[in-house]
């Protein structure tokens, strides 16, 4: 199959200076956007205590602690920006991503020690539900830097309880090894209760020498009041105890290490513990990337800064997919599947450093004349229609397969309505869609390059609709939402509109409410609110992109539940003939 | 002149052939809308590819392309003008 891989067709074109020129304007703008989300960025990464007083104590950030952890070049956070239920830290209190560790992919997560000591606060479990899915959809282990001080206990009901609490990592902790993903666990300071879970639930556990985990803390052992309430005397009894016990936490290392042996090894410093979790990376299982490489990596032929003058600002604006896929694919080569039907979407085969990976996007701009063959008006990229519906069920199918992890592009106003497009089956071919990716059982990564929108948004790999999207990335052209504002304004809108102007009252108040409407849509599908409320699981510079295509790419292949040998791939014949 | 699927459709052209073995080459608006803005002029040498108009439509604006290279011969619509499905736009020789 080395005929099929090692030169596929290149596509792309270099830019001219007259669309360099041309789109100086945009360019502008889109960094303007990636600035302020990387202000925001800065102020998470700044949250809680200041890096000097952790220092103080003899101690590193979580900070400090991934700098440290992870190989250099590899680290690709996510979740950053995360705060759906406004902490007043402004964070979740986990740091996340995706890095290499001793060469081996892994997702990463540490608890923000400099925020109220690691505590579980609100947002945070949330999170950390999408850390235990990207490990169990990616088949890589997923390493803990744990330091958890337990429940933030002003807002208990926001954390503890509830299907989906805090607590649900511990079980997540068991699915992941039920399914054969391992847990590894660096352990630092106090951690009570859930803390001690957090810390208990890892399959390896690798402590420093001054952390304990247990089932309750100093705080709770003296904290139960026989009289039902609080006053001066039960205040200075708490006060004794709380000294005693405050010296000595419970489940110390001497009692986790010489006595239970939870705890598999003890260091005396920050470096050793996290220099023994890099040794045991070296011993989980991982494929030597060239057992599955289909090619020698290779940078793309053009720079991905370029991606700044072909993506427009101007959401109306349309813009070639192909030359934005040149950027982002080794050496801009790829095998297109079926490109004469169903314009409106690209799908085809690339090579991310030298890994098989199918690809689907939205195309923009006009389409072919008499398309969609079912209807009278014309067709436009961005939407969807039968034809790119079933070409998106088949490829996906395909993808299934040949076992290829999929990558998907989206900028899309959404699925063609109306009866006529009733007629097509449309809203067959969209469920069909939802289907066929979960029949898959393919891990996925969504970019959600300008639009999502309505169905598409979900049809397309979104996060919504199946099991296997492992991750989905916002850039600073990013907006999602169910529809337009102004659409969503006059769907709204349109009958009261008719009825005061029947009535012969001003449209004005109308015409108000409207107008905020369409500003709410537009403030709350920006890519900062978008990755605060996790519609994406990061906002990106552009440039970016291919590092994060290549640390998914990478992860996927390192140790997959199932494979398709080279020789036995269907899709490459499909496209040759 | 139909797309072969890469992305931006080419607009339908018109050619004739002249006396001097020269082609002339109609460029043509695929559907209704507006133009908002002409990207080329008379006497410009165009490439295939080339954006030549922007077309706003559907509430998107999409770029009219050079079917071919050739040399802008005459252009005949202007910003903010509507335009019919296979309006001629333009003249390329």
């Amino acid at each position: 199959m080395r005929p099929y891989f090692e030169k596929m067709a290149e596509f792309g074109k270099p830019l001219t200076e007259k669309q360099i020129r041309a789109s100086e304007e945009s360019a502008k703008k889109i960094k303007e956007v990636e600035r302020s989300i990387e202000e925001a960025a800065e102020k998470v990464r700044n949250a809680g205590l200041p890096t000097e007083t952790i220092n103080a104590r003899g101690e590193w950030t979580v900070y400090q602690r991934l700098e440290y952890l992870v190989d250099p070049g590899t680290w690709c956070p996510l979740h950053t920006l995360f705060d759906p239920m406004d902490e007043e830290s402004g964070t979740t209190g986990v740091v996340d991503g995706l890095g290499k560790i001793s060469g081996r992919w892994a997702v990463i997560i540490g608890f923000d020690n400099k925020v109220l000591a690691g505590a579980w606060i609100a947002g945070q479990a949330e999170n950390i539900l999408r850390v235990t899915d990207l490990a169990k959809r990616l088949h890589v282990p997923l390493v803990w830097l744990v330091n958890c001080s337990g429940v933030k206990l002003t807002e208990q009901e926001k954390v503890y309880a509830n299907r989906r609490g805090n607590g649900t990592t511990f079980f997540r902790h068991a699915e992941l090894e039920k399914l054969g993903v391992p847990v590894l666990a660096g352990i630092w300071g106090t951690n009570p209760a859930g803390g001690g879970y957090q810390g208990i639930s890892p399959t390896l556990l690798i402590a420093h020498k001054n952390c304990n985990i247990a089932v309750g803390g100093g705080g709770i052992v003296s904290g139960m009041s026989p009289k039902g309430y609080f006053d001066l005397e039960g205040a200075e009894q708490i006060i004794e105890a709380t000294q005693k016990y405050k010296a000595v936490p419970p489940g110390r290392v001497e009692i986790h290490f010489n006595e239970t042996g939870f705890f598999k090894e003890v260091h005396e410093t920050e470096e050793g513990v996290l220099d023994s979790l890099k040794e045991w990376m070296k011993d989980l299982p991982a494929y030597n990337p060239r057992f599955f490489r289909v090619a020698e990596p290779k940078e793309p032929r053009y720079s991905p800064e370029d991606l700044y003058h072909l993506i427009p600002f101007n959401q109306k604006a349309s813009y070639r997919f192909e030359e934005v896929l040149a950027r982002l694919t080794d050496n801009s080569e790829h095998m297109e599947f079926k490109p004469d039907y169903g314009p409106e979407v690209y799908t085809g085969l690339a090579k991310i450093d030298g890994f098989l990976v199918g690809i689907i996007g939205n195309r923009q701009g006009f389409m072919p004349k008499g398309y969609p063959e079912y209807a009278p008006y014309p067709g436009i990229g961005g939407k969807l229609y039968r034809q790119g519906l079933i070409k998106m069920n088949e490829f996906v199918t395909l993808c299934g397969r040949d076992r290829l992890p999929i990558i998907w592009f989206q900028d899309t106003t959404g699925i063609d309505v109306g009866d006529l497009a009733e007629k097509a089956e449309l809203l067959g071919l969209g469920q069909s869609l939802i289907y066929s990716i979960e029949q898959t059982d393919v891990p996925m990564m969504l970019v959600v390059l300008r639009k999502g929108t309505a169905a598409a948004h979900y049809i397309m790999g979104g996060p919504t609709a199946n099991n296997h999207n492992a991750f989905t990335l916002g850039t600073a052209t990013t907006e999602i939402y169910v529809m337009h504002g102004e659409t969503a304004a006059v769907a709204a809108f349109s009958r009261r509109l008719v009825k005061e102007k029947e009535a012969g009252r001003p449209l004005e108040p109308v015409i108000e409410r409207m107008n905020a409407m369409a500003k709410q849509y537009y403030e709350k599908s920006r890519p900062a609110y978008c990755a605060k409320m996790g519609f994406v699981d990061e906002v990106v510079p552009l440039p970016a992109l291919r590092k994060y295509m290549v640390a998914f790419a990478g992860a996927a292949y390192q140790n997959p539940k199932s494979i398709c040998p080279h020789n036995h791939l269907m899709l490459p014949r499909i496209i040759k003939g | 002149m139909k797309s072969k699927g890469h992305g931006v459709s080419k607009p339908d052209s018109r050619e004739e052939e002249k006396e001097e073995g020269l082609v002339s080459t109609e460029v043509t608006a695929p559907m209704a809308g507006k133009i908002i803005e002409v990207k080329v002029g008379v006497g410009e040498e165009v490439q295939e590819d080339d954006e030549m108009f922007i077309l706003e439509a559907m509430k998107m604006e999409m770029p009219i392309v050079a079917p071919g290279s050739g040399t802008v011969k005459e252009i005949k619509v202007e910003a903010g003008q509507a335009v019919e499905a296979d309006q001629v736009l333009a003249v390329l020789e």
